[in-house]
């Protein structure tokens, strides 16, 4: 799995492009990385883009749920981009889609 | 009218689902880091249409990973045995040399409480629910394999006394999970 950062002009977005399988063996890096690129204070809005990612396990659906427990109790609004194929069926499975926000560009 | 779903996970030591006659069988050393490679070696010969992607692999390496580390606590002397059978339905039964899932019955009341507060519309109590810690987890458990698991294998899921043992069966009508 690879994550990649992307700020938008003004600072204040930033935007997640996970690629790669999000499984048992990295699925905490995902955690990590982002609470830690977030934990500056600087971002209001974040996006993760997991248009890159063709597989989903458990791990990576707990990773996002973590994700989104942080990013609400800093009042930070988070959007999903690019949820599809065996991704979408695994957090559908999950019951989560229901409270996650998606971006549909 | 909206309702609302409630699964539980069941103990039922003599449930055809794990009646294992007929079935192919396979052992594996308790290896973490194999996990997946596991998977892909019972479904070599799985046939494509219930393969739904990476949808069954991914499944299976759930169960196979519960077995591996919760059961077996990552014990490479310590087997996994998995009966499998790949024809018109694929259905495993997995058994470890663990202890047994002791939490079973306080994972139904984690996920009943999920299930209604989703009912009753209250997200935040949703999202402190969405996975479940149980006193082992840790930052690789995700929390929610079960609850997938539960609506993946429409056919059932079932433990055994010991809570070491568990048959899972999913049938197929138009081929994929919508």
């Amino acid at each position: 799995m690879e994550i990649q950062f992307f700020e938008d002009a003004d600072g204040k977005s930033l935007v997640v492009k996970v690629s790669g399988d999000c499984d048992l063996y990295n699925a905490h890096h995902l955690f990590s990385d982002v609470t830690g690129r977030l934990s500056g204070g600087v971002y209001s809005v974040v996006y993760v883009d997991l248009s890159g990612s063709p597989y989903m396990d458990s791990s990576g659906v707990g990773a996002l749920i973590r994700i989104l427990q942080y990013t609400k109790s800093r009042s930070i609004n988070l959007k999903f981009r690019g949820i599809e194929g065996t991704v979408r069926k695994v957090m559908r499975l999950s019951n989560i889609l229901s409270i996650i926000t998606e971006d549909r560009q | 009218m909206k309702n609302i779903i409630i699964r539980k996970l069941i103990v039922d030591e003599n449930n055809e689902l794990f009646d294992a006659q007929g079935m192919k069988y396979l052992e594996f050393e308790s290896n973490f880091s194999r996990i997946r490679e596991y998977s892909a070696v019972i479904l070599e010969s799985c046939p494509q249409q219930f393969l739904e992607g990476g949808l069954l692999e991914q499944q299976l390496s759930e169960i196979i990973k519960n077995g591996i580390k919760h059961g077996n606590q990552n014990d490479v002397s310590k087997k996994l045995k998995v009966w499998y059978d790949l024809r018109n339905r694929v259905r495993f039964i997995i058994e470890d040399e663990g202890r047994g899932f002791a939490q079973l019955e306080a994972w139904n009341d984690f996920y009943r409480r999920r299930q209604e507060a989703l009912y009753n519309n209250d997200f935040d109590l949703f999202l402190q629910l969405a996975a479940y810690r149980g006193p082992h987890s840790d930052q690789f458990d995700g929390g929610s394999s079960l609850i997938a698991a539960l609506e993946f294998w429409n056919g059932g899921m079932v433990y055994n006394e010991a809570k070491n043992k568990v048959g899972v069966v999913r049938w197929f009508s138009n081929g994929s999970y919508q």
